[in-house]
C-alpha cells in the first residue's frame, strides 16, 4: 500500500479505538455516577417511606392490634401521598401480602429476594421493560413484624444510558470521517515531496540528471530532497566525466589502431610476397627493407606507449629536490647526435622538485621534436630561470613552427602534425603526450607558443626546491 | 591496357601494391598525396585508381568525387573497417573497398573483379593456349574446353597470376589448400601433374628443385 | 490496480473494524448489566464511618436517620419551628413515664415539672416524619418569671432531650450520674465508646453564677451527650455530630 493511505489508517485505527475505548469509559463512568446518585436517592426515600409507615402504624395501633386491613388501607393511604413515581411498594407480614403496588411484572419473587437480602441490602431487578432498584426493611409496630418492600423505577438511568452511547457512537463515526478526510489531505498535502522525488529518482534511473526536487520545507523529507539533489548533481557530473573519459579512450585506441595497421600491412604484405615465391634481388632487398623499417617503428610506438601506459597508472610522484643542470646534462647525454645544437643557460644552483628521470625524459623529447623542426640557426635553446609562478624551463626553436589550428591538439596521443614526415622521422605521435603526462604527474602543464615559420617555445613551470 | 593509379601516402604500402600487380601483369603508377594524384589523373589516363582515405591534401572522399565523372573504377584501401565507414565509401560510388591490413592474393581477386566488371581488363587470363574466362571460369585449351576439378581451377589461377616467378610449395599448399589444411604437400604435386596432363603443359609448369613450381611463360 | 484494490479493501476493513471497536462497549455494559441485576448490593452510601453497633442501635440510627434525612442539626431544638397546640393531655405522661426510669429523678423533681406543665400558658409542638416529636411549652416560675420548658421524645418514647427551669442544685456529679442513668434509659448504653469530653462554656458566665458543663461523644455512633446545669436550668440531651464539629462547641475529647 501507498505510504499515504498507509499513515491514514494508522491514523483512523488510532484514533478510532482511542474513541471507542474514551467513549466506552465515559459511558460507564456516567452511567456508574447517575446509578449511586438514584441509589442514595432511593435510600433515603426508602428510609423515609420506612418512618413513615412505622409510624403511621404506631398511630393506628395505639394500644390494641392492627388488623390487616387497617395495614392495606394504611398502606394505600400512605401510597397516596409517598410519592411513588413509578415504583410501588408493599408491605409483607410473614410472607404474606398485605398491601402491594408493586408493579406486577416484578412478581412475588422479587419482594421476597429483597426481604431475604435483608435491611442492609438493595437490588436491582428488571421487569419488562423497567429496571427497579428494591428494598426491603423492617418495621416494628404493636408487637408484630412487618416487612416493608419498596421499588424505585430506575429504567431512566438505563435508557439515559443508551441514548447517550447511541449519540456518542454517530459522533464518533462522524468524527472519525472527519478525522479521516483531513487526515487525509493533510498526508497527502505533506508527502507531495515525496512524490516529487520519486518522479526524479525513476528520471535519474532512466538517465535523465537534470530534474530537481526542490522543496523548501525544513523536515527530514526535505533534507532527503536536498540531498537527493547533491547526489544527482554528483551523479551527473561523474557521468558526465566517466563519458568524457570513455571518449577520449574510445579517440586513443581508435588512433592507436590506426596507426598499428600501417605498419602491420606493410610487414605481413611484404613477408606473404617474401614468403609466396622467388623475387628478384632488388624486389627483395626493398621488401625486407620496408618490414625492418615498420618493425623498428612498431618498436617505438609501443615503447612509447608502454611508458605512457605506466605513467598513466601512476597517480603521483614523488618529487625531490633536483638540480636542474644535472637533468639538462643526463638529456644532453642521451642525445649525442643533438648535443652540437643544444644551447643551455641555467643557473647552476637552480634546484626543483621532480622525478630526475621522468624530466630528462620530457626535455629529451621537448629537444628532439624542436630539432626536427628543423631550426634556422641549427640549434634549441634551453633556458631557465625564476619567475613567481616559480622555475620556467623553456625549450625554443626556431623552426617551422606548429600551425593555430594544430595547438590544441598537439598533446594528443598519436597527433601528428605532419604525418608523412613525422613518419619519415620515425615519429609516431606520442612524444609530447608522454610529455604532457609527465608535466601533469609534476604539477604543471605545457606551454606552447608558436608561431608558423618563425619558431616554437615550449614552456614548464616546476616548484623550486631547496638542496 | 591503361595503367593502374595507387593513391597512398605511405611508400611502403604504395610499392607492395605495385609489387604485388606487377606479378599480375599489371602496370602501375603512384601518387602519395591527393594533389600529386589530380594532377596525375588530369595528365594520364587509367584502368583502375585504388584510392587510400586518410590522405595529406585532398582527402580519399574528395577525390573520388573528382574521379566519378571520369568513368574510371575506384577501390577505397584504408585502415577504417567501420561499416558505417565501408557503407560510406560504397555510397561514395566506390566499386570496393579493401581494409588494411590485406592479404596480397585478396588484393589481387579483387582487382581482377572490379576489371573485369568495369570491362576493362583482361577478360581472359592467357599462358600459352589455354585461355581462362574468369567470368565463366570456363578453361580452353586451343579451342577446345577442357573440364577441371574446382581445386585444379584455384591452382591454375594461382599460377596464372605469379607467371613466371617461382612459388614456394608450401605457400602454393596455403592458397589452394587454406592454412588449416593437413599439411600433406603430396597431393600437391598430384594436382600439378593432373593439370599437366590435362593442359599440355607438362613443359610449361616447371618443377623447381627444392624450391617449388613455377609457370613459365616465354612471349 | 491491485495496488488499489488492495488499499480500498483495506480501508473497508478498517471502518468495519471501528465500528465494531466502537460498538464494542455495548457488549461490555450487558455484561455488567446482568452483574448488577444478580448481585445483592449494599445500601450503606457513603462510608459514614459508623460502627456496627451503632447503625443496630434503634435510637442512634433514628437520630441519625433524622439528621441525613431531615439535615436539620438539631441542637438542643435551636431551629425547630413549632406550631402552636392545644395543650395534649397525655403528651407529658410520655415523658413522665421515661423519667421515671431514672433513678435520679426526685420526687421534687417531678413536682416541679409537674407544676410547669399545670401552669403552662402556651404550647408549640412539632413532630416529623422519623417520628420525633417536641414540645415547648411556655409557662410561669415561681408566680412571676416566664419560664421556657422544653423536651422531645422518639416515637419509642425516648427522651432525646430536655430542658428545665430548676431549684435544684446539681454537682458535676450528678450530672455525670443523670448521664449514666439517661444512657442506660435509651438503650445507648449498648455503644461502648462513650468518651469523656472538655467542655468550656460557650457564653459569658457572671460572677456567682454556677455553670457546670458534662458531655460525652461515641466517634462510632458519631453522638453527643450533654448534661448541664448553668443558673438555674438544667439540661439534658443527646444530637447528632460530627467529630470535626466538636470544636464548635468548645468541646474536645480528653486525652485518654
Amino acid at each position: 500500500m501507498k505510504l499515504a493511505p498507509k499513515l491514514v489508517l494508522t491514523i483512523l485505527l488510532l484514533l478510532g479505538v482511542l474513541l471507542a475505548a474514551g467513549g466506552g469509559w465515559l459511558t460507564k463512568t456516567d452511567f456508574e455516577r447517575n446509578f449511586e446518585q438514584a441509589r442514595t436517592q432511593n435510600t433515603l426515600a426508602h428510609r423515609r417511606d420506612t418512618y413513615s409507615l412505622q409510624n403511621g402504624l404506631l398511630a393506628k395501633a395505639g394500644s390494641g392490634e392492627i388488623t390487616s386491613q387497617e395495614v392495606a388501607d394504611y398502606g394505600s393511604s400512605l401510597g397516596l401521598y409517598v410519592g411513588q413515581e413509578q415504583g410501588g411498594f408493599a408491605v409483607y407480614q410473614d410472607e404474606q401480602v398485605m398491601y402491594s403496588s408493586l408493579p406486577a411484572a416484578l412478581g412475588q419473587e422479587a419482594a421476597c429476594q429483597a426481604i431475604e437480602a435483608g435491611e442492609e441490602a438493595l437490588l436491582l431487578r428488571k421487569a419488562g421493560q423497567n429496571s427497579y432498584m428494591l428494598m426491603a426493611s423492617p418495621v416494628q409496630a404493636a408487637g408484630k413484624q412487618y416487612w416493608l418492600v419498596s421499588a424505585y423505577d430506575v429504567t431512566n438511568l438505563f435508557r439515559a444510558r443508551e441514548e447517550k452511547f447511541r449519540e456518542l457512537f454517530r459522533l464518533e463515526l462522524a468524527a472519525l470521517a472527519l478525522a479521516g478526510t483531513a487526515a487525509a489531505l493533510a498526508v497527502s498535502w505533506m508527502i507531495r515531496p515525496l512524490k516529487k522525488l520519486e518522479k526524479a529518482s525513476r528520471a535519474v534511473a532512466a538517465g535523465d540528471y537534470t530534474l530537481s526536487t526542490a522543496t523548501k520545507s525544513r523536515d527530514e523529507v526535505g533534507a532527503l530532497s536536498r540531498s537527493f539533489d547533491a547526489m544527482t548533481a554528483t551523479v551527473r557530473d561523474k557521468v558526465d566525466q566517466m563519458e568524457d573519459t570513455i571518449l577520449r579512450q574510445k579517440q586513443f585506441v581508435s588512433a592507436f589502431t590506426h596507426e598499428l595497421k600501417t605498419p602491420m600491412t606493410s610487414i605481413l604484405g611484404y613477408s606473404d610476397l617474401l614468403r609466396s615465391g622467388e623475387m628478384n634481388p632488388e624486389d627483395q632487398r626493398q621488401a625486407v627493407q620496408y618490414i625492418h623499417r615498420e618493425a623498428l617503428r612498431l618498436e617505438t610506438l609501443s615503447g612509447k606507449l608502454m611508458q605512457l601506459m605506466g605513467l598513466v597508472e601512476q597517480e603521483e610522484l614523488t618529487l625531490e629536490p633536483v638540480r636542474l643542470v644535472l637533468v639538462l646534462r643526463d638529456t644532453a647525454a642521451s642525445l649525442p647526435e643533438l648535443a652540437p645544437m643544444l644551447d643551455i643557460r641555467c643557473d647552476p644552483s637552480l634546484t626543483v622538485m621532480a622525478d630526475r628521470d621522468l624530466l630528462a625524459d620530457l626535455v629529451r623529447n621537448l629537444v628532439i621534436n624542436a630539432a626536427r623542426a628543423q631550426p634556422k640557426d641549427g640549434r634549441v635553446h634551453i633556458t631557465a630561470g625564476r619567475t613567481e609562478e616559480g622555475v620556467a624551463l623553456r625549450v625554443a626553436d626556431r623552426g617551422r613552427g606548429i600551425p593555430e589550428a594544430d595547438l590544441s591538439h598537439i598533446t594528443e596521443p598519436f597527433y601528428m602534425v605532419d604525418k608523412s614526415r613525422a613518419r619519415a622521422q620515425n615519429g609516431s605521435g606520442m612524444g609530447l603526450a608522454l610529455c604532457a603526462r609527465i608535466a601533469r604527474l609534476h604539477g604543471s602543464e605545457l606551454r606552447f607558443t608558436s608561431r608558423l615559420g618563425q619558431g616554437t617555445v615550449v614552456e614548464l613551470i616546476l616548484r623550486e626546491g631547496e638542496e | 591496357m591503361k595503367p593502374i593509379l595507387i593513391v597512398d601516402d605511405e611508400v611502403a604500402i604504395a610499392q607492395l601494391i605495385a609489387m604485388t600487380l606487377a606479378r599480375m601483369g599489371y602496370t602501375c603508377q603512384m601518387a602519395f598525396d591527393g594533389l600529386k594524384a589530380a594532377e596525375l589523373l588530369e595528365k594520364n589516363e587509367y584502368d583502375l585508381v585504388l584510392l587510400d582515405i586518410m590522405l595529406p591534401g585532398a582527402d580519399g572522399y574528395e577525390l573520388i568525387d573528382f574521379i566519378r565523372p571520369t568513368g574510371i573504377p575506384v577501390i577505397f584501401i584504408s585502415a577504417k573497417t567501420t561499416v558505417a565507414d565501408r557503407v560510406k565509401g560504397l555510397h561514395l560510388g566506390a566499386c570496393d573497398y579493401i581494409v588494411k591490413p590485406f592479404a596480397p592474393e585478396e588484393l589481387l581477386a579483387r582487382v581482377e573483379n572490379v576489371l573485369r566488371l568495369s570491362g576493362r581488363g583482361q577478360a581472359l587470363l592467357q599462358a600459352g593456349d589455354v585461355t581462362v574466362d574468369v567470368g565463366t571460369r570456363q578453361v580452353k585449351k586451343a579451342g577446345q574446353e577442357v573440364a577441371l576439378t574446382p581445386t585444379e581451377y584455384h591452382l591454375l589461377l594461382v599460377l596464372l597470376h605469379n607467371k613466371n616467378i617461382a612459388l614456394y610449395r608450401d605457400t602454393l599448399y596455403e592458397r589452394v589448400w587454406g592454412r588449416d589444411a593437413e599439411l600433406d604437400t603430396r597431393t600437391l604435386d598430384i594436382h600439378i601433374h593432373r593439370l599437366r596432363k590435362k593442359l599440355g603443359w607438362q613443359q610449361m609448369i616447371r618443377t623447381i628443385p627444392r624450391v617449388g613450381y613455377r609457370l613459365e611463360e616465354t612471349s | 490496480m491491485k495496488q488499489n484494490l488492495f488499499t480500498a479493501a483495506a480501508f473497508l476493513a478498517a471502518f468495519a473494524f471501528l465500528a465494531l471497536a466502537l460498538a464494542a462497549p455495548l457488549p461490555l455494559m450487558e455484561q455488567s448489566d446482568q452483574e448488577l441485576y444478580t448481585q445483592v448490593m449494599t445500601r450503606q452510601l457513603a462510608d459514614d464511618g459508623r460502627s456496627a453497633q451503632a447503625r443496630s442501635n434503634e435510637f442512634a440510627r433514628q437520630l441519625y436517620d433524622r439528621d441525613q434525612l431531615l439535615r436539620v442539626k438539631n441542637y438542643a431544638g435551636a431551629i425547630l419551628q413549632t406550631t402552636t397546640a392545644e395543650i395534649e393531655a397525655a403528651a407529658p405522661y410520655r415523658l413522665y413515664d421515661f423519667l421515671q426510669q431514672l433513678d435520679f429523678w426526685s420526687s421534687e423533681n417531678q413536682a416541679e415539672l409537674e407544676q410547669q406543665i399545670s401552669q403552662a400558658q402556651r404550647w408549640e409542638t412539632i413532630s416529623d416524619s422519623v417520628g420525633f416529636s417536641a414540645w415547648r411549652v411556655y409557662t410561669m416560675w415561681e408566680d412571676a418569671e416566664w419560664a421556657e420548658l422544653e423536651w422531645e421524645l422518639s416515637a419509642q418514647d425516648r427522651l432525646v432531650r430536655l430542658r428545665m427551669m430548676t431549684e435544684q442544685e446539681y454537682t458535676w456529679e450528678d450530672l455525670e450520674h443523670m448521664m449514666d442513668e439517661y444512657l442506660a434509659a435509651t438503650g445507648l448504653e449498648e455503644i461502648d465508646d462513650w468518651q469523656a469530653v472538655d467542655v468550656a462554656p460557650q457564653f459569658y458566665v457572671a460572677e456567682g453564677i454556677t455553670a457546670t458543663l458534662r458531655a460525652r461523644y461515641s466517634p462510632g455512633a458519631k453522638l453527643y451527650l450533654y448534661a448541664n446545669y448553668v443558673d438555674g436550668v438544667l439540661a439534658l440531651g443527646v444530637c447528632p455530630l460530627e467529630q470535626e464539629e466538636l470544636a464548635q462547641f468548645g468541646a474536645s475529647l480528653m486525652e485518654e
